[in-house]
């Protein structure tokens, strides 16, 4: 692209070489771009802050107070851009949703249908939250019961969670050359996440009755 | 060359300023060495007095002199209605910002504030010798909007162009890291006058990141000292009858007693509580020991482990994996807090700055990188409440979540529900709770100029950036049209521009009038000198000049004293320059002959150089 203030060519989200300032980023990139990272599912927690940290320095609006007011605002942009992108690759579920979105294939919001796999189970302990909200039956038992339910879930929880991360690197190689079977992956993935999302709406609501303290994420 | 900025620490207690003297910061002190400026501002009938001299204002003119200030700032009447019965000033019931009474005047807490912080800028004038016109002024990390842009508006007002508004935490940690150059995860505990807040950093190679903020904007020292004035009044009702709430000076000598107790008992196991209330007819007298103080804290210091708590989790660790705990803010002295500190995190905390002066010395630091003269050093705050809006149904809708590194943005579409609807309005908040009516409101927002079209078809892209102030910026276009909406502000408990524009228009003026009545009374004073001088020089000089010239100079001098103890500046002025100018030739006259005169009695060795 062209520098906005000499005309030269300039990179995007950098300094023009010809005159120094800096430039936006270009209309239309993603946060893998604009962290100057290849589209990949698998990303390492060091790397990823190293170009956290290295972007930061370069557009801060610390560093931009003495320039024009067209510069401050291009860094502010930029500093911004390159922050919400870090959030959101560096939490491997927010950057599994966000690719999602990228490829038109978003995750429905809303609670959903329950997976069909856990469909009985759940059914089930609705009915004893049910009980147990409205004190009916022996109370230490059920919680026990949901207590015992609490950390089934969990333990389902974190499988899911593993069997999703599992298909990251099969992306991060079928993207490159198979378009099509990467596409099913991603719907795969989806699947998945939904029944994250289930499970997790579930569990806070077991939270919640139980008064754990510990929090689900 | 580096411009100079100056770092502020606008406390509730006390405000200080520093500066970069070289490669360290330094707190700048007025004329008697003091560096903290108590954050009172007395309004007497001349100008307002700020500082120590107002601080001896509080108990004679309880209802004319202001302090703790900040807690009032951003907030609306009903925010602070319950605690107004420590305060003995008024504050007119108003549905949006604060407004302090004073006589008849009201003025806002940025007004106030900005008073304090003219005072600071002057004392960096005086010190540093140059114009002060940039500062870096520090904030409770735990601050929200409103409360942020306050602070900015009073800065304005003082006539500084704020830089930045740097969180207090934080800016300790930069102090700390200036000095000691060590790397890891860091909690700064910061207890300060009336505000609690924790934050934790990871420190890497000159980059200070904030990882998570949490705290308290309405809990710290003065919190504590309430505690021992509730105990005072009921003693004073039980052992004397009386009740001592509603009268204003009685409620600051306890107010200032129980300050004052508090503080020994941090270095003293026993204390006596000694208050004498001389309009009463009684002095209030007790023993009080650190233990029975401790039981009074106890409750409060809890407070602000819970605080700590959800920092560390929202930042993803456990407290064995902090490298150091820091203690900033004056209420970090009281012995329980430390133990309750090192009880929770397992450690020691360190407290090598002068907990008073080293948030000042932090903005002093961020200053100097922002005035690119510290280049590796780069601060990484976050946004410390979630941002959202309000949707159908009284629902908060998160936009922004709590500890989002800054600056950041988010885009949010809108349309119209009506045909033709040209303006479309959304309500923005802060806060973590489900609920819109239990979040902090911030504006409302008028997006106008919608091209009509028919409902639901218009795109409206809202952008939501949050700078490096903490402080939100809404900007919004038609997508379907390309035009740029225009977005109308009504701030829930803050300052419009406009009213912003106002107060510095009417602060030029008392500027201006205060000049002006300063440069009467100068002139009177010269007035007087050469009323005085003419008089004598008549007395010595009448007869080396005529008859004419004389009456002359007394007609003028007559015409200078009538005016002398009027208002008009402008004639005084004129009145003494024509007297100065009728006197000339007398004063030629007398001076040669007092010439000649020493002249006749030079001594043989002076040399005319010499005289």
């Amino acid at each position: 692209m062209r520098c906005w203030n000499c005309h030269e060519s300039a990179p995007a989200g950098d300094r023009c070489p010809a005159c120094g300032r800096l430039q936006p980023f270009e209309e239309g990139g993603d946060h893998w771009s604009r962290l100057g990272l290849p589209r990949r599912l698998s990303l390492g927690g060091e790397e990823l802050e190293a170009r956290f940290h290295a972007l930061n320095r370069r557009f801060h609006p610390d560093y931009y107070q003495r320039r024009s007011e067209r510069e401050q605002a291009i860094s502010l942009e930029n500093s911004a851009a390159v922050n919400v992108a870090y959030r959101t690759l560096r939490d491997p579920i927010a950057r599994v949703e966000y690719l999602l979105g990228l490829m038109g294939m978003p995750l429905e919001g809303g609670q959903g249908q329950p997976p069909a796999e856990l469909f009985e189970e759940i059914m089930e302990l609705q009915e004893r939250l049910q009980e147990y909200r409205e004190v009916r039956g022996d109370g230490a038992k059920l919680e026990r019961r949901l207590a015992a339910d609490r950390a089934d879930l969990g333990a389902r929880k974190a499988e899911v969670e593993s069997r999703l991360f599992g298909l990251y690197p099969r992306w991060d190689e079928l993207a490159e050359r198979d378009g099509e079977a990467s596409r099913g992956l991603l719907g795969e993935m989806r699947t998945l996440l939904a029944t994250r999302a289930y499970l997790r709406t579930i569990l806070r609501d077991l939270d919640e009755v139980l008064g754990t303290a510990e929090r689900t994420e | 060359m580096a411009d100079l900025v100056i770092g502020i620490d606008l406390g509730t207690t006390n405000s200080l300023v520093a500066y970069m003297d070289g490669d360290l910061p330094r707190v700048i002190p007025d004329r008697e060495g003091r560096a903290l400026l108590p954050s009172v501002v007395t309004f007497g009938p001349d100008a307002p007095v700020v500082g120590e001299g107002a601080k001896r204002q509080l108990i004679r003119q309880a209802d004319r002199t202001v302090y703790s200030i900040k807690r009032f700032m951003g907030k609306g009447f009903e925010d602070v209605r319950e605690e107004l019965r420590y305060f003995p000033f008024r504050v007119s019931p108003s549905q949006e910002v604060v407004r302090i009474r004073i006589g008849e005047r009201e003025l806002t807490p940025p007004e106030i504030s900005a008073l304090i912080l003219r005072e600071l800028k002057q004392w960096a004038k005086a010190h540093l010798g140059r114009e002060v016109e940039k500062a870096v002024i520090t904030v409770p990390a735990y601050f929200n909007d409103s409360q942020r842009q306050a602070t900015k508006d009073a800065g304005r007002l003082a006539g500084l162009e704020v830089m930045r508004i740097v969180n207090e935490p934080t800016a300790a940690c930069l102090a700390y890291g200036l000095q000691r150059k060590k790397e890891g995860i860091i909690a700064v505990y910061d207890l300060g006058g009336g505000t609690f807040d924790i934050s934790i950093l990871k420190v890497k190679e000159g980059i200070f990141e904030v990882l998570a903020t949490n705290g308290n904007t309405h809990l710290g020292g003065d919190d504590f000292d309430r505690e021992l004035v509730d105990l005072i009044l009921r003693e004073v009702r039980e052992r004397h009858g009386a009740d001592l709430a509603a009268d204003p000076e009685a409620m600051q000598e306890i107010r200032l007693g129980a300050e004052a107790a508090r503080v020994r008992l941090s270095a003293e196991e026993w204390t006596v509580l000694t208050i004498p209330f001389p309009q009463h007819g009684f002095t209030f007298r007790r023993e009080i020991g650190r233990a029975e103080l401790e039981r009074l804290l106890e409750r409060l210091v809890q407070e602000t482990l819970e605080p700590c708590r959800l920092a560390l989790a929202d930042a993803g660790l456990e407290a064995s994996q902090l490298d150091e705990v820091l203690l900033v803010g004056g209420a970090t002295r009281t012995p329980l807090v430390r133990r309750r500190v090192q009880e929770l995190f397992g450690r020691v905390p360190h407290s090598e700055l002068n907990p008073d002066e080293v948030v000042a010395l932090g903005a002093a630091v961020q200053a100097h990188i922002l005035a690119g003269g510290i280049t590796h050093m780069l601060l990484l705050d976050v946004t410390p409440l979630s941002l959202g809006i309000e949707t159908l149904g009284g629902v908060m809708s998160v936009i922004i979540p709590r500890n989002t590194t800054v600056p950041t943005s988010a885009k949010e579409q809108f349309t119209t529900s009506v045909d033709g609807q040209t303006v479309v309005d959304f309500h923005v908040l802060q806060g973590e709770r489900e609920l819109a009516k239990d979040n902090r409101s911030l504006a409302r927002f008028e997006l106008r100029g919608i091209p009509p079209m028919p409902a639901g078809i218009p795109r409206l892209e809202v952008t939501f950036l949050i700078d490096a102030n903490g402080i939100l910026q809404v900007s919004a276009r038609e997508l379907r049209s390309g035009t740029a909406a225009s977005v109308e502000v009504k701030p829930s408990y803050g300052l419009t521009d406009e009213e912003v524009e106002r107060m510095l228009q009417e602060s030029y003026e008392h500027a201006e009038a205060d000049v002006r009545a300063r440069l009467l009374i100068e002139t009177r004073n010269e007035a007087d000198t050469v009323l005085r001088a003419t008089e004598k020089a008549l007395g010595q000089g009448a007869g080396l000049i005529g008859p004419e010239e004389a009456d002359r100079i007394r007609e003028a001098l007559e015409a200078l004293r009538a005016v002398r103890d009027g208002e008009d500046l402008d004639l005084l002025r004129e009145r003494l320059d024509r007297l100065n100018q009728a006197t000339l030739h007398l004063a030629e006259v007398l001076m040669d002959s007092v010439l000649r005169e020493a002249l006749r009695h030079r001594r043989v060795t002076e040399t005319p150089e010499k005289r």
